[in-house]
């Protein structure tokens, strides 16, 4: 294996991330780029990624020159959009008091210290073990790298593993992994699935900054990254983590843009949303429902440009579209786990009232489980009511998009082709992690709403 | 004022909360020099399966190659029969699964290679019921 190809490309990310910052306005000074590297690498990872999916539904092999000319195009466009859109005000550098300073330093220094030490067991120790990893991210993610594309009609390629149906932003990736790695480098994986878990942090810390003063942000974030579920779910193989990382993301840049309305916000939620959408078929349905809170709460918050959140429906339908089409148009058959017409045959569903009912027991059971979230959900919830008062935007968007999400999840099991058991046993834990993930990251700004002097609310 | 303590409260409790779990979590991301061969068999070591039918098949069945799997009771555990398949694919690519009767190789987890009525150059035992067998064309 090249160390060096997949350093490479984690820099390409970082480029056409950053680029696509400075076309929002984000980033305009060294200084503001380093800060703001954590969300560039992750808005080049969903860019980039979304460009590779719909090169390979074209039918298209995606090698390292067609990459770097990919981000060459993406890195262009972004400086383009940079000449016409403004720069974006920076408030992230307020003074702490001395006290305060102690306590935001400290809470820093143990998430850094923390994920340094997940980065070094994701480089010396872990390796992709998840059944699903194995059974069908990883074979695909082989089959677009050893066949040159998706290569539908292969016997034994792409569509001979299981759940051919859901989205390849992960498979196409990896995959890109390996091409720049000079080969099928699966141990390089965990470090990578570590890099987008560390973005995620750095990039949910610079977004909320922008509101939430470092003695809340940081302390906030220590809870959410020091669940034994967080690290354990680092370089796993999974797509749900990273769905949940992206899902999350989108929420903060969405809860800010309710208080703000400043477009940019809501742009980066589509980028961030639009990735979720091609990593995972949940991306869609939980995409969808997070729209539909934004608009709820920016009616709610009041103020110019509420309706804009609604663009993100069609925004993420169409971005859908060329995966469900290519599905159709190679006759890629599959048995899908469930199928949402099936929730338009009121006979088929009164059926299967009972797993509904198991289903809504137990996905909260998980959500609040002690040993896997700690108190993310209870605390979240807690200050989510308590912010009624106050701020009822943030409140109807907290918890109306984890209540949404919830029943959405729980449909899903309804209507599922397998034992809800079974989907209960190996899958509910992931699945509920987008929605515990979405509440830690919202506590922060949450807080620091309820902790603002009235004089300074806005 | 209020809100303050309250949110202060609220978060104090999570605190001491997340501090229980500290030395569990921190235990948990210790990182631990493992080589590279057993973090690549970890999906089957993780699983209890037997890594002897992937290093081998992997050692003989060429990279350009095609197989079929079949499988039968000479290996007990239904789990292990839809692991190991489900684990070789994975494992195998580039070689590529297709059907057993216009497949270079046989992959035999517990079956029995003769049901197939094929003929075959030659027949290597994996251990535990599991044989690879090259197809005579």
């Amino acid at each position: 294996m090249r160390i060096g190809g997949p350093v490479a490309l984690d820099l390409l990310l970082l480029g056409v991330g950053e680029a696509w910052l400075f076309g929002l306005g984000f980033v305009r000074s060294p200084r503001q780029a380093l800060r703001w590297a954590g969300l560039a690498f992750i808005v080049g990872w969903c860019a980039l990624g979304s460009v590779m999916v719909y090169a390979l539904v074209l039918g298209f092999s995606v090698g390292i020159s067609g990459s770097f000319a990919l981000a060459a195009a993406l890195v262009a466009a972004g400086l383009m959009l940079g000449r016409a859109v403004p720069a974006a005000a920076d408030r992230a550098e307020r003074p702490e008091r001395s006290l305060i300073k102690i306590v935001s330093v400290g809470a820093a220094a143990c998430v850094v210290g923390y994920l340094a030490l997940l980065g070094l067991h994701a480089a010396l120790t872990a390796s992709p073990t998840g059944w699903d990893a194995w059974a069908f991210w990883l074979p695909r993610a082989k089959a677009i790298y050893f066949f040159h594309g998706l290569q539908p009609h292969l016997r034994g390629g792409f569509a001979s593993f299981a759940h051919p149906e859901y989205p390849p932003l992960i498979p196409a990736f990896d995959a890109t992994v390996f091409n720049f790695a000079g080969g099928a480098a699966v141990l390089a994986l965990p470090f990578q699935d570590w890099l987008l878990a560390a973005a995620f942090v750095a990039a949910a810390a610079v977004v909320l900054r922008q509101r939430v003063r470092a003695a809340v942000l940081w302390p906030s974030l220590c809870l959410l990254v020091l669940t034994p579920q967080f690290g354990a779910s680092i370089g796993e193989g999974h797509a749900d983590p990273q769905l949940a990382r992206l899902v999350a993301l989108a929420a903060v840049c969405g809860g800010v843009w309710v208080l703000e309305r400043d477009g940019r916000l809501l742009a980066l939620s589509g980028i961030l949303l639009v990735g979720a959408v091609l990593t995972k078929r949940e991306g869609l349905l939980l995409g969808l429902l997070l729209a539909v809170a934004l608009t709820v709460a920016a009616r709610v918050e009041g103020g110019r440009g509420w309706w804009r959140a609604v663009v993100l429906v069609p925004v993420l339908l169409a971005a859908a579209l060329p995966w469900q089409l290519w599905l159709r148009f190679e006759h890629v058959t599959s048995v899908p786990d469930y199928s949402f017409r099936t929730l338009l045959h009121p006979g088929f569903l009164a059926q299967r009232l009972g797993r509904l009912r198991i289903a809504l027991e137990h996905l909260p059971q998980i959500a609040l489980s002690f040993d896997h979230w700690i108190l993310v959900v209870p605390l979240a919830f807690f200050l989510a009511l308590l912010a009624f008062r106050t701020r009822p935007s943030l409140a109807v968007f907290l918890l109306g998009v984890i209540l949404l999400g919830y029943v959405g999840l729980a449909c899903v099991y309804w209507i599922g082709t397998f034992p809800v058991t079974w989907y209960l046993k190996t899958s509910a834990s992931r699945v509920v992690g987008s929605l515990v993930v979405l509440a830690g990251a919202l506590t922060p700004l949450v807080a620091a709403e309820l902790l603002r002097p009235p004089s300074d609310a806005g | 004022m209020r809100a303050h303590i309250v949110v202060l409260g609220a978060f104090s409790v999570a605190a001491l909360a997340t501090l229980t779990k500290i030395p569990e979590v921190f235990h948990a991301a210790r990182p631990e020099p493992v080589s590279a061969g057993k973090r690549t068999l970890a999906p089957a070591t993780f699983y209890r399966l037997d890594s002897r039918l992937l290093v081998s098949a992997a050692r003989e069945i060429p990279p350009e190659a095609t197989y079929g799997v079949i499988a039968g009771d000479r290996v007990p555990s239904r789990f292990v029969r839809i692991a190991e398949q489900t684990l070789v694919a994975y494992w195998l690519l580039p070689r590529r699964r297709i059907d057993a009767h216009s497949s270079d190789w046989i992959i035999s987890i517990g079956g029995d290679l003769r049901s197939l009525g094929l003929r075959y150059t030659r027949v290597v035992r994996v251990g535990q019921g599991s044989e690879l067998a090259e197809v005579r064309r």
